[in-house]
């Protein structure tokens, strides 16, 4: 239910940002479908998919995209070893779509990175 | 955007094969394109183009690393397969006219410039004419602007061209700039009528979410996260009631998700989310699939309490917090103020004859009866217990001689045991708290539990995790 606080946010954004979004879970998961969070170039503006490393992962992924690459499926394995006290001792896999927010999502790092 | 910019459409041709033309047009002998990888669909567009790959892994070193690779290539070709010079240029610019590099190529060869260049207004612009003689500058280290400083140390050997060619300035890096040069293009996908059009992002969906959602409206969002066919995937569009906005790409896939919307969400749901695969077609006609993850967006469910007094603040509060709008009635004007109540949608003044007579009610939305004495309670559920589409969350406060009592009213009245028992009464979880704002916990706990699908139990002796997986100590 505090997704609509994050629409509102998304529906403002201007310059280039990342939405992720969690579109399937099996087992336990910290968060559900529908989670969504937003990221800038700088790290989170707003919203979770469950923090730990599986959140860590979909940052990373987000980093990709300002650099020009193409919207991705980040899976998310939370069926760690229950002693590595990890945080993401949850049992369940998340499936995280990673998009550009808003039409400027970093569409290459102006003019020195561009010959591809 | 989803896919690299060399591979971008420029009116018919990728922004690679279209410069990679234009150059040879222009009056070059040979193109290099230099790629990343070896393997890709870069790598493949430009082998199908009139340009030579050549590899700089990964792309160190930027673009003077990749201007090193062309530049360490052509210095090892044979003698008469050198050329004079090299004309380098990023793809940031495929739409730069061939009668621009011709001229470039023209004013290299009748002058004794090193360096030959376009300028259009206060800007200059590529491709770059560089003489053989001047390319070993390319190769020193500590080039902290890369081939720009070769260019700049020495302005009497440089010869800039004036050109009528805006083109020749570009520098495409946002989506805005790509649509400018390549209007037709940038739609990446044709419509329905034939014209292109741009893919909605989210930000723009989420627009019209909240725009939907405000006039009371459903609205369903859809996004394809994976598709056989490449160019679906990313692409965004909405639909609420007869009104759409964007488009998916593809006729075939807009129709079955059409279809199929209104039945994966229950009808009373206010929101859900899910993922389906339906099926599609590529752009040659062949049938394929996407996965589509789907979400409903339905105006918030309400929470309505009756009777504006103790319980009924802490229990707004909690409402808000659970994201339902909150709207509370009593017929006390005093008590029904809005300074008590902030952040409640709507607080009204009402006559317990007719008590919900401007409040709408849906089976999503939630009512809770906490007036002053059971005959207003009863009043009330008489006339919820006779709309057609009550809410399904119907709770009264009261002791159970008070419960009884109505009961016992509506009994009287007519009402069956199965329609009584739609009522939730007393309301709440059984806390055994005693002030309002203990109890508005307790009526908030039980909402959470209805749409949560929980017992209510305490999750430690529900799991029993100690008993089931640990043996007892040895006495």
């Amino acid at each position: 239910m505090e997704d609509r606080e994050l629409l509102a946010v998304l529906a403002g954004m201007k310059g280039p940002a990342v939405l992720a979004t969690v579109v399937r879970t099996k087992g336990s998961t910290p968060r559900k479908t529908g989670a969504k969070m937003l990221v800038g170039r700088e790290g989170v503006i707003a919203g979770t998919v469950g923090g730990g490393c599986g959140e860590g992962e979909v940052i990373a992924a987000a980093q990709g995209l300002f650099a020009g690459g193409p919207p991705v499926m980040v899976r998310v394995d939370l069926t760690e070893d229950l002693m590595s006290w990890s945080p993401a001792v949850c049992g369940g896999v998340m499936e995280v779509f990673v998009e550009p927010a808003t039409g400027d999502a970093g569409f290459g790092r102006g003019d020195l990175d561009s010959d591809d | 955007m989803s896919r690299p910019k060399a591979l971008l459409d420029a009116d018919g041709a990728s922004f690679v094969t279209r410069l990679a033309n234009t150059l040879r047009e222009g009056g070059c002998d040979e193109v290099w394109v230099v790629v990343r990888s070896a393997s890709g669909a870069v790598a493949e567009e430009v082998a199908r183009g009139p340009g030579r790959p050549l590899v700089n892994p990964g792309g160190a070193g930027g673009q003077i690393g990749s201007l090193r690779v062309a530049l360490d290539h052509i210095r090892q070709l044979p003698d008469r397969q050198r050329p004079g010079a090299v004309a380098f240029s990023p793809v940031d610019n495929p739409a730069v006219a061939s009668e621009t590099v011709r001229s470039l190529v023209d004013e290299w060869r009748r002058s004794d410039a090193l360096i030959v260049l376009p300028r259009h207004g206060s800007k200059r612009g590529h491709p770059v004419i560089a003489d053989m003689a001047v390319t070993p500058e390319f190769f020193e280290s500590g080039l902290r602007q890369g081939a720009r400083e070769v260019i700049r140390r020495d302005p009497a050997r440089v010869l800039e061209v004036p050109v009528p060619d805006p083109a020749a300035v570009d520098d495409l890096d946002t989506p805005a700039q790509y649509r400018n040069r390549f209007p037709s293009s940038a739609g990446d996908r044709a419509g329905p009528r034939g014209q292109p059009q741009a893919n909605l992002s989210p930000a723009q969906v989420a627009a019209a979410v909240l725009k939907a959602t405000e006039a009371d409206k459903r609205i369903f969002t859809a996004v394809v996260t994976q598709s056989s066919v490449p160019e679906l995937t990313g692409r965004r569009w909405w639909l609420s009631g007869d009104e759409r906005g964007g488009w998916p790409g593809d006729a075939a896939l807009e129709e079955a998700v059409s279809e199929n919307v209104r039945s994966l969400f229950p009808a009373s749901a206010s929101s859900g989310a899910k993922s389906r695969d339906f099926a599609c077609r590529s752009p040659d006609g062949r049938s394929a699939t996407a996965t589509v993850y789907i979400e409903l967006y339905a105006p918030p469910a309400k929470m309505v309490i009756v009777g504006a007094g103790h319980v009924a603040i802490p229990l707004a509060r909690l409402s808000r917090m659970l994201g339902l709008r909150v709207e509370v009635l009593d017929d006390r004007p005093e008590f029904a103020a809005r300074d008590r109540f902030p952040g409640a949608a709507a607080v009204r003044v009402i006559d317990f004859r007719n008590p919900f007579a401007d409040t709408a009610l849906q089976p999503a939305d939630h009512v809770v009866l906490v007036t002053r004495g059971h005959r207003f309670d009863y009043e009330c559920l008489v006339q919820l217990l006779r709309m057609p589409d009550p809410p399904a969350y119907i709770g009264m406060i009261g002791s159970r001689r008070r419960v009884r009592a109505t009961h016992e009213q509506l009994a009287r009245e007519g009402f069956s045991a199965e329609a009584m028992k739609r009522v939730r009464a007393p309301v709440g979880l059984d806390l055994g708290g005693q002030t309002p704002a203990e109890i508005a916990v307790s009526v908030a706990a039980e909402i959470v539990m209805v749409h949560g699908g929980g017992t209510g139990a305490p999750l430690f002796e529900k799991e029993r995790i100690v008993d089931r997986f640990f043996r007892r100590p040895k006495a």
